[in-house]
C-alpha cells in the first residue's frame, strides 16, 4: 500500500441549516488517480472545495503530505502542490492562451516557464496558437486550457472537476492520456470527479463513492459498480429517514 | 532593425520636447490648459491600474487626491517645499491605502463601488470636522504660486512616470495577476496567486499616483478645504476617461484623457453649470455603444479591415 | 415611578430613530426589489429619492396640492421616468458584467443630481413644518413623525402584499429566483424587468417625498441616502424584506444617537462604519443566518 497523500478524517461541513458534509472520511493513495463520483448534490463539489481552501471545515483533519492543512486558504493551498478546475470553465477570456499559462505564480525563471508552458500546451494539444485570445476558443479548447494551466502549478495533486463533461470521446481520450502521462512521469496524483462512468472505469485505479456527504463505498472501478449500496444511492431507492444515521445498507 | 526602432519612437520624441517647451513658450492660457490635460492623464492612469485592471471598479479614487492635497497643504504651511509636500502626501496615501485596501478589498463588486463613493464621504466629513489639522470649512490658503513651470513639469513628470509604470505593468507577470483578478478572481486565488496582496499593491500605487496629483494641483491653486480637494467632477471625469479610452489597456487612459480633457475644458468654460450632465451623457454613450473603449474597438477595427479572417481552431465539439 | 432624565432622553431618541426607520424601510425595499429582479445594484436609487423629493416639493407648491397627493404625482411620474431608464439603458446592459451596469447607474445618477441642481439649484427645501406633538409621559411624538412612519410601513406591507399574493409579484419573484426559467415558462421577462425597476423608482419617490416632509433636502441628498439605502440592505442581509426592514430601524436609531450624543455630522459615518463592518464581518448581513 502506498503511502497517501491526502488524509481526509471525519470532515463535518454545514451550510446554515444544510449539513452537507457528515463525517467523510477517505485517504487518496500518492501518484494514483482515484475516482470520486456519487449522484447530484451528495457534496462532492464541496469536498473538493474543502481541499483545496475554498471553505474551511467546521470539524475534521485533512491531511496533506503530511500536513494538516485544513482551513488554509487557496492560493496558499495551490502553492503547497494541491491544483484544481472548475465545473464551470475559468479561463482567464481576455487573454491570451500563453498569457493564461504564465499567470501563474512560480519560482522558476522566466524561461524555465515558457519552456514548461510550451511543453504543458504541446501535452493536451493546444500548442498551435499561444497568442490566441482565450475567450474566442471553443468550448472544448478552453476545457483543455483550464486544465493545462494547473499544470503550471507543477501539483502533486491534482482535482478535476468534471472536466470529461460535454466533450467529444476523441477529445475525452486525449485528456485520459494526458492524466496517464503525468501520472507516471511526474508523480501527480488525480482526484477525479465525473457523471461519465466510461471514464471512471477505464482511468481510475480506485474509486470513492460519495452518497449524502459521507463516503458510502471505495474499492476498484469493477468492485463499486456491483456494490448493492451503490446501486440504490444512485437509483434512490432507499426511503429516507429524518435523522438518516440509521440507515439499512 | 535600428532605424525602425528609431521611427517608432520619433514621434513620442517630437511629442515629449514640445510638451517640454509649452510652458516656456505659450501663453499662461495654453500652458494652464496642458498642466489640466496632464492631469487627467494622470489620473486616468491611476484609476486605471486598480479599476481598469483588477476590475475593482472605484467611484472614489478622488478620495487620495484629498489627501495628497491636504498632505501637501499642511507641510507646504509648516515650510515644507510643495515638491517634497506632494510626494510625502502620496507616500501617505500609499499607505493608508494598505491599511483602507485590507478593508475596502474585502468588498466585490457594488459594495466596493458603493464603499469608496461612501469612503470619499467619510473623507469629506473628517476633513471638515478635524478643523485643528484641517481648518475646517474655511479651508488652508497658501501663498500663490507665482510661476507655472515647476508645477507643469511636476506635473508632466508624473504622467509619464504613470503611463511608462503602466506600460510595464501591461507586460509584467504581476500585470497578468492583477488582469486574472478581474478575469476571475476565485480562478486565481485556485491557481496561487495571493489575491489580496496584488489587490492591495494596485490599490496602493493608484492611490499614490493620484494623491501626487492632488498635491501638486492643491500648490497650483494655492488653496484647499473639504470641497475643493474631494471635487466630484474629478471623481466623475477619471473614470470617464479611463473608460471612454479603454480600461485595462494601456493608451486607453491616454486617449481617453486627451481628448475628452479638451472638450472638459470647453464645456467647463461654456456649461459650468451643466458640464457634470454632458458629461454624464458621455458615459452613458461609452458604455451603450462602445463599452470596451476607444482604443480596443479601434483596434479591433483596424485588425478585421488589415488581415483575411483567419481560419479558426476547429474545436472538440462540432 | 419616576423615570431618570437620562433614560427618558435615550428613550425619546430611540423611538425618533425608529420612526424616520419606517421610510428608510420603505426605500431599502426599493433598492432591494430591483436588485432581486434584474440583479443590479441601483447606485442611482439615492438620485431616484431626491427626483421624487423634489417633484413632490414642487407639485405641492405650484398645484397646492397636499403633500400626501403630491408624493402620489411623484410616484407616477418617477415609475414613468424609471420606465424609461430601464427600457433604453439599464435593459441594454443587463446580461454584461456587473461593473457594466454600475458604471451605467453611476451615469445616470450624476445625470439626475447635476441636472436637478442645474433647475433647482443647491438650496434646501421642506414641504411640512407641522410640529404639534402628542405627549406620552416625558415622552413626545410628533404628529407629522409618526404619521410618516406609519405610511412608509404601510406602504412596505403594500409592497410586501403585491409580491407575496399577487400575479403581477409572483412573476416578479420567479424572475428573481431563476431568469431563464421565468422566462421557459412563459413570463415575459423583460416586462417584468421593467416593471421592478419602475416600482422601484416609484418606492424611491414615495419614500423621497415622505423625506421631504420631515426634512429639508437639496438635490446633492442622493449621494448621502444611496449609502444609507444600502447600509440598511447589507445590515438586513441582500435580498430579505423582513431584514431590510430591522436594518432600517438600526440605520435609524444609530443615526439619531449619534446626532443627539455625539455630532449631527457625524451620524453619515456611523452610517458607513455600519456599513463596512457588516459587510466585512457578516457579509450575510446581521439577521440572516444563511450563507448561499
Amino acid at each position: 500500500m502506498p503511502e497517501p497523500l491526502l488524509v481526509v478524517k471525519d470532515v463535518q461541513k454545514h451550510f446554515g441549516g444544510v449539513h452537507a458534509i457528515r463525517g467523510c472520511s477517505f485517504q487518496v493513495a500518492g501518484k494514483s488517480i482515484t475516482g470520486l463520483v456519487g449522484p447530484n448534490g451528495c457534496g462532492k463539489t464541496t469536498m473538493f472545495n474543502l481541499v483545496t481552501g475554498t471553505f474551511r471545515p467546521d470539524s475534521g483533519a485533512i491531511v496533506f503530505a503530511g500536513r494538516d492543512v485544513a482551513g488554509l486558504r487557496p492560493h496558499v493551498m495551490a502553492r503547497l502542490g494541491v491544483a484544481r478546475t472548475f465545473q464551470l470553465t475559468r479561463v482567464f477570456k481576455s487573454m491570451s492562451i500563453l498569457q493564461n499559462m504564465l499567470t501563474v505564480p512560480s519560482e522558476q525563471p522566466a524561461g524555465e516557464r515558457t519552456r514548461w508552458a510550451a511543453e504543458v500546451l504541446d501535452a493536451v494539444g493546444l500548442a498551435g496558437q499561444p497568442e490566441t485570445t482565450a475567450g474566442n476558443l471553443s468550448f472544448g479548447d478552453q476545457k483543455l486550457l483550464e486544465f493545462a494551466r494547473i499544470f503550471m502549478l507543477r501539483p502533486k495533486l491534482v482535482l478535476l472537476d468534471e472536466i470529461f463533461a460535454g466533450i467529444s470521446p476523441a477529445l475525452q481520450e486525449r485528456q485520459m492520456n494526458v492524466i496517464r502521462d503525468f501520472q507516471t512521469r511526474f508523480g501527480v496524483t488525480f482526484l477525479v470527479v465525473d457523471h461519465t462512468m466510461r471514464v471512471i472505469m477505464n482511468l481510475c485505479q480506485e474509486v470513492l463513492v460519495m452518497n449524502q456527504g459521507q463516503i458510502l463505498a471505495r474499492g476498484t472501478p469493477a468492485e463499486v459498480s456491483h456494490d448493492q449500496r451503490v446501486i440504490e444511492a444512485y437509483l434512490g431507492h432507499r426511503t429516507t429517514t429524518k435523522g438518516g444515521d440509521n440507515r439499512g445498507a | 532593425m535600428k532605424n525602425s526602432k528609431f521611427l517608432r519612437l520619433a514621434p513620442w520624441v517630437v511629442a515629449l520636447v514640445a510638451l517640454l517647451v509649452v510652458p516656456f513658450t505659450a501663453s499662461g492660457y495654453i500652458t494652464a490648459l496642458f498642466l489640466s490635460l496632464l492631469m487627467y492623464v494622470t489620473l486616468a492612469y491611476g484609476w486605471n491600474i486598480i479599476s481598469g485592471y483588477t476590475g475593482y471598479v472605484s467611484f472614489g479614487q478622488v478620495a487620495f487626491f484629498g489627501v495628497g492635497g491636504y498632505t501637501c497643504a499642511i507641510l507646504a504651511k509648516g515650510g515644507v517645499h510643495w515638491l517634497v509636500g506632494s510626494l510625502v502626501g502620496g507616500l501617505v496615501a500609499g499607505l493608508l491605502a494598505i491599511l483602507l485596501g485590507l478593508v475596502m478589498l474585502r468588498l466585490k463588486g457594488a459594495y466596493f463601488a458603493v464603499g469608496m463613493l461612501g469612503l470619499t464621504q467619510l473623507f469629506v466629513a473628517l476633513a471638515g470636522a478635524l478643523k485643528r489639522v484641517t481648518n475646517g470649512s474655511t479651508g488652508i490658503f497658501l501663498p500663490p504660486s507665482l510661476t507655472l513651470v515647476p508645477v507643469y513639469l511636476t506635473m508632466l513628470g508624473l504622467a509619464l512616470a504613470a503611463i511608462i509604470g503602466t506600460i510595464f505593468l501591461h507586460r509584467s507577470a504581476f500585470g497578468l495577476r492583477l488582469m486574472a483578478i478581474r478575469e476571475d478572481e476565485e480562478a486565481a486565488e485556485s491557481l496561487g496567486i495571493h489575491t489580496t496582496v496584488y489587490k492591495i499593491i494596485a490599490f496602493s500605487i493608484s492611490a499614490v499616483i493620484v494623491a501626487i496629483a492632488g498635491g501638486v494641483m492643491t500648490w497650483y491653486v494655492s488653496f484647499i478645504d473639504p470641497q475643493s480637494a474631494f471635487p466630484a467632477s474629478l471623481n466623475l471625469t477619471m473614470v470617464i476617461m479611463a473608460v471612454f479610452g479603454g480600461p485595462g489597456t494601456v493608451w486607453g487612459p491616454l486617449v481617453g484623457a486627451t481628448s475628452l480633457g479638451l472638450i472638459a475644458e470647453l464645456l467647463w468654460a461654456r456649461y459650468p453649470g451643466l458640464y457634470l450632465v454632458i458629461y454624464g451623457i458621455i458615459l452613458l454613450l461609452i458604455i451603450l455603444y462602445i463599452p470596451r473603449g476607444v482604443v480596443p474597438s479601434l483596434g479591433d477595427f483596424l485588425r478585421r479591415r488589415g488581415e483575411p479572417v483567419r481560419k479558426r481552431r476547429s474545436g472538440a465539439v462540432a | 415611578m419616576n423615570t431618570p432624565g437620562w433614560f427618558a432622553a435615550l428613550l425619546q431618541v430611540i423611538i425618533n430613530g425608529l420612526l424616520v426607520g419606517g421610510v428608510y424601510a420603505l426605500s431599502a425595499a426599493g433598492l432591494n426589489l430591483v436588485f432581486g429582479v434584474l440583479k443590479v445594484a441601483n447606485i442611482a436609487h439615492g438620485d431616484f429619492m431626491m427626483l421624487g423629493a423634489m417633484t413632490a416639493y414642487a407639485v405641492s407648491l405650484k398645484l397646492g396640492l397636499s403633500p400626501y397627493a403630491a408624493m402620489l404625482v411623484a410616484a407616477i411620474v418617477l415609475a414613468g421616468i424609471g420606465a424609461l431608464t430601464q427600457r433604453f439603458l439599464v435593459e441594454r446592459v443587463i446580461h454584461s458584467p456587473m461593473f457594466v451596469s454600475l458604471l451605467l447607474l453611476f451615469a445616470v445618477s450624476m445625470i439626475l443630481r447635476n441636472g436637478a441642481l442645474h433647475v433647482w439649484g443647491p438650496t434646501y427645501v421642506s414641504l411640512s413644518h407641522d410640529s404639534s406633538v402628542w405627549t406620552v409621559g416625558p415622552l413626545s411624538f410628533t404628529k407629522l413623525r409618526v404619521a410618516v412612519f406609519a405610511l412608509g410601513l404601510g406602504l412596505t406591507l403594500a409592497l410586501l402584499w403585491l409580491l407575496q399574493k399577487t400575479a403581477f409579484g409572483q412573476s416578479l419573484r420567479a424572475t428573481a429566483q431563476h431568469m431563464d426559467l421565468a422566462e421557459a415558462c412563459g413570463i415575459n421577462v423583460r416586462r417584468v424587468r421593467m416593471q421592478a425597476f419602475a416600482l422601484g423608482t416609484a418606492i424611491a419617490a414615495m419614500s423621497g417625498a415622505l423625506l421631504v416632509m420631515l426634512f429639508s433636502v437639496n438635490p446633492s441628498m442622493g449621494e448621502i441616502f444611496v449609502l444609507k439605502c444600502f447600509a440598511i440592505v447589507v445590515v438586513g442581509g441582500l435580498g430579505s424584506f423582513s431584514g431590510a426592514f430591522a436594518g432600517a430601524m438600526i440605520i435609524g436609531v444609530a443615526e439619531t444617537l449619534t446626532s443627539y450624543y455625539a455630532a449631527t455630522q457625524l451620524s453619515d459615518v456611523t452610517v458607513f462604519l455600519l456599513f463596512l463592518i457588516v459587510l466585512v464581518f457578516r457579509p450575510s448581513g446581521v439577521l440572516g443566518g444563511k450563507a448561499t
